[in-house]
């Protein structure tokens, strides 16, 4: 097992390196220059009072007077040591403002993520049951409908029926746990299909395997066979499918938090955008990586722990 | 994938090209076979094209035409989708905002074919450092959420529907890169190619004439399925201000002005989600059906 998780992480070391090279790459080859885009930021939009002078001070205080690759390796070893930059807006560490904003994503998305197990595991199980039956078709149909609506118009018609036509959430009131609600739903709701669909067609695969056949031909209880030996092997891919969409799960957040006004990370990549602060996207951008590479890396531990033959690779 | 194989053992080449071909484009035209799922998705698409072609052209209202007297209308007869602040019909609007997403989505769609098959046709053909180069330039693309990298793509070059587009396309490919890579490798050593090899044939037109007839049908499968979430991603960054601007009508970004009046009026939002709704399920009903007669025909 320990052999196994070191020949994942030296994979995952690569990824993450070619993800803070493309981040470098991006921000590069942007036509924008980030010293009159610091002055315009500082000075409320204009640039008066930028002299030459402050603007080449500026300029040597970024490193941007340096030749590339200075600048390249210089990146690469501050992001190494988790130095993301400085804000324009703000002059405060990326790092740290984006860690004020983490646990709010972060609770949006795990809520999102036990939605989106709950009714994915729960409907491919029931569409299982029997392949090409009423039930099979019902729940194929409500994938159909959940893969193609959009989140941002799916969240804005949760709002509008449940806080202005049923007046059951109240939106413009204080802070309060419960609003996670509506914002977890719907980025629940949009994600579940795969991981539905994925969860079916791997139980029916399991059905009709010959250790599934031996075990009722030994006569054991429906529940024991369905739970031991159809459902933990069939769990698999499911689990593999949760684990990659905590990626699609941080670019869904930046929709949904800004149709619900939730005070996360991707409202403040909105709000970053918006203002040209471009450390800030970049940061955005690692982080994503960062989150799905590890997101990858647990599902791939959480395999060899489930099943030693895949320990070997 | 087991028809490719078995097609490309006939020993007439022709004939074996017919055979693949019918898994691929004219499986649009054999709409019959399609069952009802699948003729649903192809009928909600053609209303969607009559709709963005036509109706802006025989409607009362200009796409652009304010009326002062007439603003914000709840829908009714003369206006089926309201009107908007400025006293725009909104049905027109929406129509005129088809032809802009259907055109982003299947521009940014073919020149994602058009660069995933292209370096997947070369990476196949090529193999060694060519190969590992875009093959692990893919891999990395495909690990990352397709919508971070858009916005962030279309943050830094500024916001705009052709930025979108590229920014789109900029990471769209590496599937289709994917895909055609692994097909080829698969044809590649078929006796019809070795044939044309040694009968002295340029590696371009083994690449156009052998290889890509019989590996089209999967991808344009795979295409047809991406279609749905390729025009929601489009639409989804034109909604954050990343896109379309105004007064362009797009789909996205309709939704987006509605905000504004989610308490007055709320079908200023509702209708452009339903279009994108509504072409979104035409595309994915018509795509799983494709998929559907691709897989049973082997």
């Amino acid at each position: 097992m320990l052999r196994y998780t070191i020949t994942r992480l030296a994979i995952a070391l690569p990824v993450l390196l070619a993800a803070v090279t493309a981040s470098f790459i991006l921000i590069h080859a942007a036509p924008s220059d980030p010293v009159a885009i610091m002055f315009g930021a500082v000075r409320g939009g204009s640039q008066v009072g930028a002299t030459g002078t402050q603007r080449d001070a500026l300029r040597h205080e970024l490193g941007l007077d340096r030749s590339w690759p200075e600048q390249y390796f210089s990146w690469v070893a501050r992001t190494a040591q988790g130095d993301l930059g400085t804000s324009f807006r703000s002059r405060r560490p990326v790092a740290t403002e984006m860690g004020n904003r983490m646990p709010a994503t972060l609770s949006l998305g795990l809520t999102a993520l036990v939605v989106q197990a709950i009714l994915g595991l729960g409907l491919g199980a029931l569409a299982s049951r029997h392949p090409g039956g009423f039930v099979d078709h019902v729940t194929n149909a409500i994938a159909m409908i959940l893969v193609s609506v959009p989140a941002y118009w799916l969240g804005l018609i949760f709002l509008w029926t449940f806080a202005v036509g049923l007046n059951w959430v109240d939106v413009t009131g204080p802070p309060d746990p419960s609003r996670i609600v509506l914002p977890a739903l719907t980025l629940g709701l949009v994600m579940t299909p795969p991981v539905m669909r994925v969860f079916r067609t791997s139980l029916i695969e399991q059905q009709s395997r010959a250790h599934v056949t031996v075990a009722r031909s030994k006569g054991l209880a429906e529940g024991v066979i369905l739970f031991r030996h159809v459902a933990r092997p069939a769990i698999l891919p499911a689990i593999t499918l949760l684990g990659i969409s905590m990626g699609e799960m941080l670019g869904g957040a930046v929709i949904v938090e800004s149709i619900f006004s939730w005070p996360g990370l991707g409202k403040y990549l909105l709000d970053s955008i918006l203002a040209r602060d471009y450390p800030v996207v970049q940061g955005y951008m690692l982080l994503t990586t960062f989150t799905v590479v590890i997101g990858t890396l647990v599902v791939d531990l959480l395999h060899g722990f489930l099943d030693p033959r895949l320990r070997t690779p | 994938m087991a028809s490719l194989i078995r097609a490309s053992v006939l020993p007439d080449t022709r004939q074996a090209k017919r055979r693949d071909w019918s898994v691929g484009i004219p499986a649009f035209m054999a709409i019959r076979r399609l069952g009802i799922a699948g003729m649903t998705g192809a009928a909600i698409i053609m209303c969607m094209i009559v709709m963005a072609v036509a109706v802006p052209l025989v409607s009362p209202y200009g796409i652009a035409e304010t009326r002062s007297g007439e603003r914000l209308r709840e829908p009714e007869f003369a206006h089926p989708f309201g009107t908007d602040r400025l006293g725009r019909d909104q049905f027109t609007r929406a129509a005129a905002a088809g032809r802009t997403s259907l055109t982003a989505t299947f521009l940014a769609l073919a020149l994602s074919l058009t660069i995933g098959v292209g370096l997947g046709l070369l990476a196949g053909h090529a193999g060694g450092g060519i190969d590992m180069v875009v093959m692990r330039v893919a891999d990395v693309i495909m690990a990352l959420p397709t919508l971070v990298l858009g916005i962030v793509v279309a943050a830094l070059f500024g916001p705009a529907l052709l930025t979108v587009v590229i920014a789109t396309v900029s990471f769209w490919w590496a599937g289709y890169a994917r895909v055609t890579r692994t097909l080829v490798r698969q044809v590649r050593n078929e006796p019809f190619v070795e044939a044309s090899r040694a009968i002295g044939a340029t590696p371009w037109r083994i690449a156009t004439r052998e290889v890509l007839p019989h590996i089209w049908g999967p991808i344009i499968v795979m295409a047809a399925l991406d279609v749905g979430s390729l025009l929601m991603t489009l639409s989804g960054l034109s909604f954050l201000g990343l896109g379309a601007q105004p007064p362009t009508p797009e789909w996205g970004l309709m939704l987006a002005d509605g905000r504004a009046y989610f308490m007055d009026a709320p079908f200023l939002m509702f209708f452009p989600g339903l279009m994108i709704f509504l072409c979104v399920l035409g595309v994915n009903l018509l795509g799983t059906a494709l998929r559907q007669r691709i897989t049973t025909s082997v």
